[in-house]
């Protein structure tokens, strides 16, 4: 594992940018753990909500189910009454007597179901009226819209024994009531609770109860059974339930049909199939789904059921909207994200702050250094702090004095060695030319002696003798005069130098006997001896002086890897591969004389590192490459411009 | 060229940001002789803000276009007109059945749905495809005040009723059944919204009781002469009596009224509604004022998961439901237009309802 530091130290960054990314990485952090933060606290949240909401839903299906159990046992308060029994006995007996109740039953029925459901006879009108009936519909009817506000019966009957009916708040649809289920279920199991069903004589959606009528000796009198309304039923506890504002509940049967919906709804719909019913496998749970386009946390859970009333197979969902019941947890999360944004920002800007009071001091000492390093020995950086920093500018300022000191002491060192040499100089380049021009004075006269010598003599043998020493003399003079050229040589610092033009200057009054120079040496410019220009003429004067009828002289330049290479070449024929060796040496020539142009053009190029070869073929014509090495020369129309300024 | 560019982005802005809202149409009268109606209106903006704060319908919106027809059917018209023109909203809520019947023809033509709240005139739906009653009707008045009377042992009724449609069904099925039970009636008609109530109530002085079938606008004035004339008969007043301009008047003491079972205090659903409202609006909560609540809640629930179209509401209600709401549970058969709910006989005491 790579340590941080070491990392830092390889990213090919500034300080300042390393600060601020690692105060960004640090702040990303922080922030990256309060989000886990609020996210572990919402799921922790919503588990909560979720266990309370199926709490919720339970404690409500418990209502439900006790507000079932009531009305069962308002039932057996009823069935234990005196003047039920009183009735149902009085029935019972009327109907013992007869030779055939069945009969009488069926021819009842017969004439009760051929009447219009919205009318009555006046058999039915005796029931309807009767002591029992008045008083089911007032203890039990009347009741509940008087004291509760919801009219929570629909139809309540009484038959006797034979499943006659004896009494009822409303018309009920047939007279004969022991062909029902829930009639035969009640007289085996004491009593019963129906599931939810339409009932036609109430009109409404609602579950059969109903509770055997048994006489002082337990004998079966016969049942009283009453319709209560499904929704009213529920709306009695739905309002306990309401835990958040959003808060629906809604009461599923076993098979997904509807049976209650705090919001509209349509009733037995199957919803089996809905998003919100997929999750609902074990006994009770919670989720979040979504219904409405709105997620929803949902907490379902079975009906219990009541003492001795066991309870339906349905299921009751409460659901909130997630939004309101996660809001707690939003707030917080809203709050983190706004103290993460501002913690970001503070981290940068101190980040920034404290780079720049690390990258300030450390830039100065860098120009300070900088200009040290081209000889502003007097540079010092201003120190400010007494931190590590301010340490390293003192020592700094320490170590520049010091340079400063001892370079103060070396230049007056050179600069008195200097003149010395400088003096030592001048005398030799003033013995160096009076005595190179009393020497060529001299030679002069030597030859003009030995002419006129040669003009008095007849023998050719001294003829050859005198030309012998004249061209000793000739040599003598191109000897003296080489000297003078090469004393030059590095006398004047090297300059920028526009090769374009030091070519167009240097030829005029070269014979170049009728060959073409091309220049292609354009925007071109070399750091180079002043005596630059003095090359590239001897280049020409070479083509033209030893090339076998020399058309053109071409110069011209490429870049390479490692420079910059100007080639100069001619159609002259070319070297000669024995002399190609010796080219750049002082030679003696086949006249015998020696050789000192490209000799003295190495030495001038080689001032500033340029160096030259000939590399042309033999048979087409010579060509000699000069590579400038690279920070030693410019191409540029504007830098030749401002060199020539 | 920048300059250019954020001028047109702050033009473009409303557009940009201008977010879609499930448009309801509320006709209601916020000034004028049905003025008491503003507790529909307050109803139903309590309802759009709490189902607002929890996405609305579907997570749209809902927004209450609330037009005051000024109690006068002619502003009515013009109100339904302009929505329809300039928002065409998702379905309509109108309020008092002279108010609602003439833009009935028009929410047909438009095919969209139009609810008709603390509208009991008997033939408001009759015909009508987009037209729903959302309140009790005639019948319902007249089943709950028959009511009244049979406890009462009442065999002589004066009837005042008034020029609108409501008035005229309901004293029209009144006299109907009361004849048909055996007793005897005489009844007097309000010509116009202007009538004074007093003149027509004095001519009833000798009834057994006397049965204030008008809008509950009318019925202070025609208390207030029953009692200045020291009328010792039962007083009996349509559903309009448990509104807080008759029930706040010491002259109601003593009235019966038909009433809807949410005055219960024992009736849970309307308890924490009540609360909030009086404490919202520092005045009881009305019926009115929670149907103007439940058909919110209604439509909102029946357009669950739903597109929101016009044909998709009018479908919704169509299929018939079932919904517990805060003025009463409401089980409604497919293709019924009325929504309604049974209404109870009860007496005003100390401003208080009590349900016989």
């Amino acid at each position: 594992m790579v340590p941080l530091s070491r990392l830092m130290d390889r990213l090919p960054a500034r300080l300042s940018t390393k600060f601020v990314a690692a105060s960004i990485v640090i702040s990303v952090l922080f922030v990256s753990l309060g989000m886990y933060s609020v996210d572990a606290s919402r799921r922790s949240f919503q588990q909560s909500v979720g266990e309370e909401s199926i709490d919720l839903a339970r404690q409500f299906a418990l209502s439900v189910d006790r507000g079932i159990y009531t009305k069962l046992h308002e039932l057996a308060i009823i069935a234990l009454g005196r003047n039920i029994v009183n009735e149902l006995n009085a029935s019972n007996a009327a109907f013992d007597a007869m030779a055939d109740p069945e009969a009488y039953i069926d021819a009842a029925d017969a004439e009760w179901i051929s009447v219009p459901a919205d009318e009555v006879t006046p058999f039915m009108s005796e029931i309807l009226a009767n002591n029992l009936s008045r008083d089911l519909t007032v203890r039990l009817e009347t009741h509940y819209i008087t004291e509760h506000g919801i009219d929570m019966y629909g139809e309540v009957v009484v038959t006797n024994k034979y499943g006659a009916i004896v009494a009822m708040t409303l018309r009920t649809t047939d007279y004969r009531q022991n062909d029902e289920t829930w009639w035969q279920t009640t007289r085996d199991q004491t009593h019963h609770v129906g599931d939810v069903e339409y009932d036609m004589s109430s009109a409404m959606y609602g579950l059969p109860v109903c509770y055997s009528v048994l006489g002082p000796e337990g004998e079966f009198l016969g049942i009283i059974r009453a319709f209560v309304g499904a929704v009213e039923l529920v709306t009695e506890t739905q309002f306990e339930a309401e835990h958040f504002e959003s808060t629906e509940v809604k009461i599923v049967s076993a098979n997904g049909s509807m049976i209650y919906s705090s919001t509209a709804y349509r009733m037995f719909e199957d919803v089996s199939a809905r998003e919100y019913m997929a999750p609902i496998e074990e006994e009770s749970g919670y989720y979040i789904s979504v219904e409405g386009d709105r997620e929803r946390l949902y907490a379902y859970t079975t009906f219990p059921g009541y003492l001795e009333y066991s309870g339906q197979s349905w299921i009751v969902i409460m659901s909130h909207d997630a939004e309101e019941v996660l809001m707690p947890v939003t707030v917080v999360s809203q709050r983190i994200t706004g103290a993460s944004f501002i913690l970001l920002s503070v981290f940068v800007a101190v980040a920034f702050s404290l780079s720049s009071s690390v990258t300030r001091p450390v830039s100065r000492l860098r120009t300070a250094a900088a200009r040290m390093a081209r000889g502003e020995l007097k540079e010092r950086v201003d120190v400010r702090t007494k931190d590590e920093l301010g340490e390293l500018g003192r020592a700094f300022n320490d170590m520049a004095s010091e340079l400063e000191d001892m370079y103060g002491d070396l230049e007056t060192k050179v600069a008195e060695r200097t003149r010395e040499v400088d003096a030592a100089n001048e005398k030799l380049h003033i013995l160096g030319s009076i005595t190179r021009h009393d020497a060529l004075n001299q030679l002069s006269i030597i030859r003009g002696w030995l002419s006129m010598i040669e003009e008095g003599l007849n023998d050719p043998q001294m003829h050859e003798y005198i030309a012998k020493v004249i061209t000793a003399s000739e040599t003598l003079e191109e000897q003296l005069k080489f000297t003078g050229e090469y004393e030059k040589v590095g006398v004047t610092r090297p300059d920028w130098v526009d090769v374009n033009l030091a070519l167009d200057t240097s030829l005029p009054g070269l014979e170049l006997r009728g060959a073409t120079v091309v220049n292609g040496l354009a925007d071109l410019v070399v750091y180079a001896d002043p005596m630059f220009p003095k090359v590239l003429r001897n280049l020409a004067e070479n083509s033209v002086k030893h090339g076998k009828g020399t058309k053109r002289i071409s110069y011209s330049y490429h870049e390479v890897p490692d420079g910059l290479v100007i080639t100069v070449e001619d159609d002259g024929g070319g070297v000669p591969l024995d002399k190609k060796a010796k080219l750049f040496d002082r030679v003696r020539g086949e006249s015998g004389r020696v050789g000192y142009g490209l000799y003295l053009s190495r030495a001038i190029l080689n001032i500033t590192g340029i160096t030259v070869k000939e590399t042309g073929t033999l048979g087409v014509g010579a060509r000699f490459e000069i590579q400038v090495p690279k920070g030693k020369y410019r191409i540029s129309r504007s830098s030749a411009r401002d060199q020539r300024k | 060229m920048c300059t250019v560019f954020i001028i047109l982005i702050l033009i473009a802005s409303p557009m940009l940001f201008e977010r879609a809202t499930v448009k309801v149409g509320v006709l209601v009268p916020l000034t004028g002789a049905s003025a008491y109606l503003v507790d529909v209106r307050d109803g139903m903006t309590m309802a759009a803000e709490r189902l607002n704060r929890w996405g609305g319908i579907n997570g749209v919106e809902i927004e209450l276009l609330i037009r005051d027809t000024e109690s006068d059917p002619a502003v009515a018209v013009e109100a339904f007109q302009e929505l329809e023109r300039d928002e065409k909203p998702l379905f309509y809520i109108s309020t008092m059945s002279h108010l609602t019947i003439p833009i009935s023809p028009l929410a047909e033509e438009a095919q969209v749905m139009l609810v008709g709240v603390v509208t009991s005139a008997q033939n408001l739906t009759e015909g009508r495809h987009w037209t729903v009653r959302f309140y009790s009707n005639a019948q319902d008045e007249v089943d709950a005040t028959m009511h009244t009377l049979g406890v009462l042992g009442v065999t002589d009724l004066g009837v005042v009723y008034g020029w609108d449609e409501f008035s005229v069904s309901a004293h029209a099925l009144m006299s109907e059944q009361f004849q048909a039970s055996g007793g005897t009636i005489e009844s007097v008609q309000l010509d116009t919204i202007d009538s004074d109530a007093r003149d027509e109530v004095t001519s009833l002085l000798d009834r057994e009781a006397v049965f204030i079938c008008t809008t509950a606008a009318f019925m202070p004035d025609a208390l207030r002469c029953l009692r200045e004339n020291n009328y010792s008969g039962h007083i009996l007043t349509a559903s309009g009596g448990t509104s807080n301009i008759v029930r706040d008047i010491p002259e109601s003491e003593g009235m019966y009224v038909a009433a809807p079972a949410m005055y219960n205090e024992n009736y849970l659903p309307a308890k924490w509604l009540s609360e909030e409202y009086e404490a919202r609006y520092g005045r009881p909560l009305t019926h009115y004022a929670s149907c103007g609540y439940d058909i919110l809640y209604l439509i909102s629930g029946l357009m669950r998961d739903r597109e929101l179209t016009r044909d998709n509401v009018h479908d919704a209600i169509e299929e018939g439901f079932v919904f517990s709401g805060t003025t009463a549970p409401l089980q409604v058969d497919p293709g019924s237009h009325d929504i309604g709910f049974d209404l109870l006989s009860a007496r005003i005491s100390e401003g208080r309802l009590w349900y016989l």
